[in-house]
């Protein structure tokens, strides 16, 4: 293999790996959460943020009537590592005893390629409290 | 070159000690229900039933979490899991658990397991 074959090689590594690194980051400004509507009152459906972000690991810093918000504790891999995403609920009472919750996962910088966006564990977790069927997101193609 | 190779050592044992000191972390907690009661002793022994709730009247009391994650693929054993829902449930005020749910999921290198159950305080029978 000459030397100019070698360099081009490395060169398009390099790009491809820029790709891989950059694509989900430019995803990730798009992105903005799950919003979706639960037929129960907003106390019932706090409670039921709470008991979710708390199942993904997170470490509660705010547990007020419209926002439950908290971040999962970082830590060290052979590789990545884990954690360090911020998660919240957002929770805003309609009509009827219905609650509309915004859940966003909010990447940091340190640790960035080991997290993940945990709005779907944690919807699945507030129905499952809740005991009603998983309601559909409008918002939900913006997160993949 | 001795003064390199210490230098080197001591940056070897740090790193080691930070990975262990940062790759596994364990969060526990609970949630009252309604009512607060005081804990139980250290060396109460809290009934878990995992299939079935116990024939006895009992009334909900919290809502019991622990939470593992350890990275390097390091295994959480559901033994461990269960030690420390118990220990929560002793901080309750608890007799026994009821609803246990256990859950597994894996981030990258990072294995995690999740517990939880309702932690119940037996009433006694009606007259």
């Amino acid at each position: 293999m000459n030397r100019r074959n070698l360099m081009s090689r490395i060169v398009a590594a390099g790009l491809g790996l820029t790709f891989a690194v950059s694509a989900p980051l430019a995803l990730a400004e798009k992105y903005d959460g799950l919003t979706v509507t639960f037929d129960k009152p907003i106390e019932e459906v706090q409670k039921a943020a709470v008991d979710a972000l708390t199942v993904v690991g997170v470490t509660l810093s705010k547990q007020e009537p419209n926002l439950v918000e908290g971040k999962r504790k970082n830590k060290v891999g052979f590789m990545v590592g884990s954690g360090g995403e911020v998660l919240s609920v957002a929770l805003t009472s309609l009509e009827a005893g219905k609650t509309q919750a915004k859940i966003r996962t909010t990447k940091t910088f340190v640790g960035r390629a080991g997290q993940k966006v945990w709005d779907q564990p944690i919807l699945e977790e507030m129905s499952k409290v809740l005991g009603v069927s998983v309601p559909s997101a409008p918002t939900a193609a913006a997160a993949q | 070159m001795r003064a390199e190779l210490a230098l080197l050592r001591r940056t070897a044992w740090l790193a080691v000690a930070l990975c262990v000191v940062g790759c596994a972390t364990t969060q526990s907690g609970f949630r009252p229900l309604g009512k607060t009661y005081p804990p139980k002793p250290a060396d109460f022994a809290v009934e878990v039933f995992e299939s079935s709730p116990p024939t006895r009247p009992f009334e909900r009391i919290a809502r019991l979490d622990t939470h593992f994650e350890k990275t390097h693929l390091i295994y959480s054993s559901h033994a461990a899991g269960f030690v420390e829902l118990q220990r929560q449930a002793r901080a309750a005020g608890a007799d026994a658990i009821i609803e246990v749910r256990e859950m597994r999921s894996r981030v990258g290198e990072t294995l995690i397991l999740h517990i939880t159950g309702i932690g119940i305080r037996y009433v006694p029978d009606g007259p």
